[in-house]
């Protein structure tokens, strides 16, 4: 089981010492030379290995445990337990097709509470700011804008824990709307935007939605993307957005970036 | 703190500390990506420019630079000068999995998924090309067996196989068949016009849809080294399922690199 930690730590660096015990031990698990039922080094060997502190080392291992990495035994050690459970999005454009029927008084947590809740996750909504701020060139682009126009966007924040679990939420998904202003009126800028959320709201302005574009890209999250998803080094994400239409006219951009090791895209594609 | 370091006019680096220069002036950069006033596409200033305020040599500029690039932060362009990466690659291609697998194009057309992704870059069918061929009889993975249906372990035939655009790799796949179906053209290293879901149909089972799961990670030293990928770009990890109503008659994984596909797909709002 004894495994190296090749690299020593960078006293030097900014990043915390715990912090980069944790990203070669993850690094480890998540590229499979650590498997599951693995037993990760004690305290003591981390100490010895790494010249770190006793303190230090537990709340390196703590953050694995706490990311669903890892599980301590009692009197036996910490365990590799693998990547933590993904939640799969299954056709996320298609489930919104039925938000004309959504009803009920938990509209902040939108449409995919019930899908996360029957896969065995606790689901926590929280609304980061309402807002109306200047978009950059990608949002720009969507919506049919110059870059720099001020728009109305709502930014929130989903957390994620296994339910049943000890564990505390793990940051999962940041979620920004971006509305145009003119349609940005009324409970669009509320907390809860009602039954039917934001796309009812938005039709019963007078904008009938007709289709939906959606594009996913794979890459690296930039810093304020791993500080408020509290990402380990070296964990990508998903940028998922989708583009509201009401025939020709985009009439909400929306842009979530998903914690990479917690979520998947399920599509089920008709061969005609 | 990083902020207000990027913005000093006149950024001096400490021969003094231990950190090397030319880490410093790497740090230097960084921040100024790191805080957006840099931003992907944009141009770092030249070597020349950054000799002249840093009071250096090309040789310490020029390291600074490749500690960046290792990091996956920048990219050069030979005799234009450094940008800061891109998060997708401007010659990404446009995979479309609502219309890449639509039987109008492999019954009717003849064309492959692959062929119809090509098109998106207005690439003719010529650009893709397979290379590292490999056909095989395996044990079935894990995840392979249960989308198949089968027993963890069932031997089933595989095709390997790494898929360029011209000259740049983009994918490494597996599709793995049970071996009643792998039979005639579809055991072959080229498996004619349409590809393996024309054959299939041939064999009597008409293909009625696909569930096609996506996953994102980091890439293993294997897959890193077959894509040439370059630092910090993470991969696509797919697996796809092809059914003939309910029954399961491909299973095909794949690993593609993240920063050479675009995934878009169109939903009709009712």
């Amino acid at each position: 089981m004894v495994m190296v930690i090749d690299t020593p730590i960078d006293r030097s660096s900014d990043r915390p010492a715990y912090k980069q015990i944790a990203d070669r031990l993850r690094e480890l698990i998540d590229s499979g030379r650590v498997r599951p039922g693995d037993r990760l080094p004690s305290e003591s060997e981390l100490m010895s290995e790494t010249g770190v502190s006793r303190a230090t080392a537990r709340r390196g291992l703590g953050l694995l445990i706490n990311e669903g990495r890892a599980v301590a035994r009692t009197g036996e050690g910490v365990f590799a337990t693998g990547q933590p459970k993904r939640l799969v999005n299954r056709d996320p454009a298609r489930t919104l097709t039925d938000f004309r029927e959504m009803v009920g008084a938990h509209q902040l947590q939108g449409p995919n509470a019930p899908a996360a809740r029957n896969q065995g996750f606790d689901y926590d909504v929280t609304l980061r700011t309402l807002e109306e701020a200047p978009v950059g060139p990608d949002i720009a682009k969507h919506l049919g804008v110059d870059e720099g126009t001020i728009v109305f966007v709502r930014r929130r924040l989903v957390r994620l824990r296994p339910t049943g679990s000890e564990l505390a939420f793990r940051p999962a998904k940041l979620a920004d709307s971006y509305i145009p202003l003119e349609i940005a009126r009324g409970r669009i800028r509320d907390e809860r935007t009602g039954p039917g959320g934001l796309y009812a709201r938005i039709e019963e302005q007078g904008h009938a939605l007709t289709h939906f574009r959606e594009e996913l890209v794979f890459r690296m999250p930039g810093p304020r993307e791993s500080h408020l998803l509290r990402l380990g080094q070296g964990v990508p994400v998903i940028q998922h957005t989708r583009i509201a239409f009401s025939g020709e006219r985009p009439v909400e951009c929306f842009r979530a970036v998903l914690a990479g090791d917690l979520h998947e895209f399920e599509y089920r594609i008709d061969a005609e | 703190m990083t902020a207000a370091r990027a913005n000093r006019p006149d950024a001096m680096v400490d021969p003094t500390r231990d950190r090397p220069v030319y880490k410093q002036i790497a740090d230097w950069l960084r921040d100024m990506i790191e805080s957006g006033e840099l931003s992907p596409g944009d141009k770092l200033p030249s070597e020349t420019e950054l000799m002249r305020r840093f009071g250096n040599t090309r040789t310490t500029i020029r390291r600074a630079f490749s500690t960046l690039a290792a990091e996956g932060r920048v990219r050069a362009e030979r005799g234009v000068g450094v940008f800061v990466k891109e998060v997708v690659r401007d010659d990404a291609l446009v995979r479309q999995p609502y219309d890449r697998l639509a039987r109008h194009h492999y019954r009717d057309e003849g064309r492959s998924a692959m062929y119809i992704d090509a098109l998106s870059q207005g690439l003719g069918s010529d650009a893709v090309r397979q290379d590292r061929v490999q056909l095989d009889e395996v044990p079935a993975p894990e995840r392979v067996a249960a989308r198949l249906k089968i027993e963890p372990g069932t031997t089933v035939f595989r095709r390997r196989r790494r898929i360029r655009m011209g000259e740049l790799p983009t994918q490494l796949s597996n599709a793995y068949l049970p071996l009643d179906l792998a039979v005639g053209q579809l055991r072959e290293e080229r498996t004619g016009d349409g590809g393996t879901h024309a054959r299939i149909e041939e064999l009597g089972y008409p293909l009625t849809h696909f569930v096609e799961n996506l996953r994102v990670r980091m890439p293993d030293p294997y897959e890193s080294h077959a894509l040439r990928l370059e630092a910090g770009v993470p991969v696509v990890d797919l697996i796809q399922t092809a059914y003939s109503e309910t029954t399961p008659v491909e299973c095909f994984t794949a690993v593609i690199a993240g920063d050479r596909y675009v995934f878009k797909y169109r939903v009709e709002a009712s």
